[in-house]
């Protein structure tokens, strides 16, 4: 499998062989078979429970990986998405699966990880190191108890940035703050609730250099918040929707918005943008909320420029290396199954935080999108990466964002100065 | 309980093959023989290729292709005086399998006048029997499944449960030269003759497990069989094709092959171990192992495997060569679906829902789905449309609904009828009923057999022909 012809760019051209199987009807094995220590380390460090759950579509939770260097074997084993043999299994035996993950780019671990020097990027660009010095200016970051979130909070404080952090629960909230060095602050924000964002947001006083909406919500089973919207397309885009206009008089820097690469499975159903009355999907609904993410943030910068706001909105997605969001399994049998690896949990974080703090930071334009690595490189620092074309569709931007000022009666409060 | 008797020192097994049916050398018996085999055991089955052999209770494999490995096997096993084992017969283990594959060998038996004693342990679970064990809490779920329930057995065509080695042990013990086993686990069939004359389990079932897919261990998975010698102590494990080896790496990764967890495996009596299993190359072929352990669970468990029919299918394939709609295939697609859900509604009256549908673009991103990252555009696609509804006339007058949409349906935007390239005449196939695993429970049990019914042949006397 390995490509002789040039550097490797993917697990598969380090790998001596990655397969995928059925273990029985009811589950999927993958296998990672690397041919020395130096390339084992670098699938151990690849391949985390994250990144499987984006590549395949399964919860973390359901995952088992197992680590084995004296074979130099990453294997990695989830129930079966697709029930083999039924109307839509298009893989009987599981034996085409491998395919994802050997694609995985080698780029995804980022200059800042204690992998084999070899494959680390010697022109990486940008690190937490970068940020510059923060004192006084006041930043929010959503959902920062845990994962990128926290990370990112993390590196803020410690460039002196009088971090907020803006968690559903304050107790969670404090255990995270109370890692962190510098000046922080825990305040209560359910964006499942436009109640508490309302609340939140009248709360505030003083300018607000960096809002980060972090937050997140991935694939849970149908679930609506207290003002009846799908969970996520409620709590990922809704609620931040709201919190960012809410927020936006006071606001001097930027916006920087979280989405994800599982955009690219989003449409935006205007029809039914909460499931009432298409069966409910949870990764189209997912996909939907993180394609309103990238709209959002298209449509907030023509507004800000339209208002000769000098304030920006970015977004980024952390890669498949690292998120911070809060699974939830649809079976039950599934959360009793345990898995392992969760050893690299803090690099992931610190790695999927790049994107964010690049898009917070770096010197880049308006609605810039930030990712890990750039696409014909091997592995990287982070960049702007290119988004679908649904993601790009301005008039779906406008439609969407004119809809959510209706379902949340927030509305966007600046003044246009050069028209609509 | 071991044989204390004739407790040899070490017991040699043969596995000339992953399965019943795929093939191999003669010479492989030959060599398997040589190195003083004391049993040949082979695979009969499968539960990778789907549901349907369960279902339908038909082979997966050709009858003259099993025939011709059984009249190899049956005549080293005679010659040699070693019984013949062959678990999961007829790919499934279905009573139907077992005695397709019996009557293969009682006809190889008289055509070549071998004297041969029979044994066929059924496996086959009736549904009315299983809610009853259900109702009296014996039955629990393996992950990822949720519990059971008596409508999910009784709309199992069939239902087999998978045996241990105790019910093969039986059989041999009985004097049975060949067993034929409905669907066992496939570690038991090549297990049961080794714990029968008295090996330790952490060898005698890691040593199973390695050779059960015959050269899969091998640093030449296609070369055919392998050989293993079990001892007090541990395992020696080679291939049969003399330019195939084993090294102790190809014989640790197969513990990793179609596994879920690489360093246990549950039978039905315990768990293997093999976490602390060190492999070492005895020369530049032959591997040893040693340090596997088999812990024995204190229920013995049975597992369940059943498959229950989820419809009638037709499938219709068509290609498209043609580059503007290929550059909007995915727009295509979906107007596709939303023409063929209208015409059934109103031409059948049939509400979307009541029937399903899987439309597959291959050369795009018809194996991975929406796990496919970004697929290019394709230079030509094959369109395949699954149809499934309750019955197979639905599924036929469906599928010729959608017939002239997979000949000429245009993009939206499109202003003239584009005509695709249909493969064959008529472009749709009836494939009957479709089926689907929906057993993934176990059963505890008071005894290894008590699922399992052993019938013996009388000994005939061979007659020459």
């Amino acid at each position: 499998m390995g490509d002789v012809s040039g550097p490797p760019r993917t697990l598969g051209d380090l790998a001596l062989e990655v397969r995928s199987k059925n273990a029985g009807p009811f589950w999927m094995t993958l296998e990672a078979f690397m041919p020395d220590e130096e390339t084992y380390r670098i699938a151990d460090s690849l391949i985390t429970p994250e990144l499987i759950s984006e590549l395949y579509h399964v919860p973390p939770a359901s995952l088992q990986i197992f680590r084995i260097p004296d074979l130099h074997v990453v294997k990695v084993s989830f129930p079966r998405p697709v029930v083999q043999g039924s109307l839509h299994d298009r893989d009987m035996h599981g034996g085409q699966h491998h395919v994802p993950l050997a694609n995985t780019a080698l780029r995804r671990l980022s200059g800042a990880w204690p992998v084999a020097s070899a494959y680390i990027d010697p022109m990486a660009t940008f690190s937490a190191a970068d940020i510059p010095d923060m004192p006084g200016q006041t930043v929010i970051v959503t959902g920062a108890n845990s994962g990128i979130g926290r990370a990112a909070a993390h590196a803020l404080a410690a460039a002196g940035a009088h971090v907020v952090l803006a968690v559903r629960d304050p107790r969670k909230g404090r255990t995270a703050a109370g890692a962190m060095p510098g000046v922080t602050e825990v305040r209560q924000l359910d964006l499942a609730s436009l109640d508490s964002v309302r609340a939140f947001a009248s709360g505030w006083q003083g300018e607000i250099s960096l809002l980060i909406n972090n937050a997140g919500v991935m694939v849970p089973p149908l679930t609506r918040t207290a003002d009846g919207f799908e969970l996520q397309f409620g709590t990922n885009h809704l609620g931040h929707f709201a919190l960012t206009n809410l927020l936006l008089p006071l606001v001097t820097g930027r916006v920087v918005t979280v989405s994800s690469t599982g955009h690219r499975a989003g449409r935006i159903d205007f029809s039914d943008l909460n499931w009432q009355r298409k069966p409910y999907r949870a990764w189209r609904a997912y996909g939907q909320s993180k394609l309103a993410n990238l709209l959002f943030t298209s449509e907030l910068q023509r507004r800000l420029t339209a208002a000769g706001s000098s304030v920006l909105a970015t977004a980024a997605h952390p890669g498949y290396a690292a998120t911070n969001l809060q699974f939830h399994s649809q079976r039950r049998s599934l959360d009793l199954i345990s898995h392992a690896g969760n050893r690299l949990f803090a690099q992931d974080e610190n790695a999927g935080a790049l994107p964010t703090l690049y898009a917070a930071v770096a010197d880049i334009p308006g609605n810039s999108f930030a990712g890990p690595g750039g696409f014909l490189q091997q592995r990287g620092a982070p960049t702007l990466v290119g988004r679908s074309a649904a993601a790009q569709d301005a008039d779906v931007a406008r439609r969407l964002w004119e809809v959510s000022e209706e379902l949340t009666s927030v509305r966007f409060p600046l003044q246009a100065t050069t028209g609509p | 309980m071991p044989d204390q008797r004739c407790q040899p020192e070490s017991v040699g097994i043969l596995v000339p093959s992953g399965m019943l049916g795929a093939g191999f050398s003669p010479d492989t018996i030959t060599r398997g023989i040589g190195l003083g085999a004391d049993v040949i055991a082979v695979d009969g089955g499968s539960t990778d290729s789907g549901p349907h052999y369960l279902g339908a209770g038909v082979a997966k494999t050709t009858e003259r292709a099993v025939r011709r490995d059984l009249r190899l096997l049956l005549a080293a096993a005679n010659r040699a005086r070693i019984p013949l084992v062959v678990g999961s017969c007829g790919t499934s283990g279905t009573d139907s399998g077992v005695d397709w594959v019996a009557g293969i060998v009682d006809a190889v038996r008289a055509q070549d006048g071998l004297g041969l004693t029979v044994a066929k342990i059924f496996s086959e679970q009736r549904a009315d029997r299983l809610i009853a064990e259900l109702e009296r809490g014996r039955i629990h779920a393996l992950p990822p499944s949720d519990p059971l329930d008596a409508a999910t057995l009784a709309r199992c065509e069939h239902i087999v449960a998978m045996m241990g080695h105790e019910p093969i042990e039986e059989a041999l013990r009985a004097g049975a030269d060949v067993v034929l086993a409905g669907r066992a686990t496939d570690t038991a069939v090549s297990a049961a003759f080794a714990l029968m004359r008295g090996m330790p389990p952490g060898p005698a079932w890691h040593a199973a497990k390695i050779i059960e897919c015959g050269g899969q261990c091998t640093s030449n998975p296609v070369s055919g069989g392998v050989f293993a010698r079990i001892d007090h102590t541990g395992f020696t494990v080679e291939p049969l094709d003399p330019a195939a080896a084993c090294t102790p790496a190809s014989v640790a990764a197969h513990m990793l092959y179609e596994t879920v967890n690489p360093h246990t495996m549950r039978e039905p009596g315990g768990t293997i171990m093999v976490a602390g299993a060190r492999y070492t190359a005895v020369d530049q072929r032959t591997v040893r192992v040693e340090g596997s352990r088999f812990e024995p669970a204190s229920q013995y468990t049975i597992k369940l495997e059943g498959a229950a029919v989820t419809g009638y299918e037709t499938v219709s394939f068509t290609g498209i060569r043609d580059q503007q709609i290929l550059a909007s295939i995915d727009v295509w697609a979906e107007f596709f679906t939303k023409t063929l859900t209208e015409r059934v509604e109103t031409v059948l009256e049939l509400p979307a829902g009541s029937w399903g549908a899987d439309l597959r673009l291959y050369g795009y991103n018809a194996i991975l789905g929406e796990l496919e990252h970004r697929p290019a555009t394709p230079q030509e696609v094959g369109v395949m449309l699954l149809v499934s509804a309750q019955d197979q006339r639905t599924a036929t007058a469906i599928s010729k609904l959608a017939n002239p949409l997979l000949l000429h349906l245009p993009l939206p935007t499109m202003t003239y009828l584009p005509s695709f390239a249909f493969a064959t005449s008529p472009a749709h196939i009836d494939r009957g009923p479709a089926y689907e695993f929906v057993l993934n429970h176990a059963v505890d049990v008071g005894s290894p057999t008590e699922m399992f019914r052993l019938e013996m042949a009388e000994m005939t006397e061979p007659h020459h022909g």
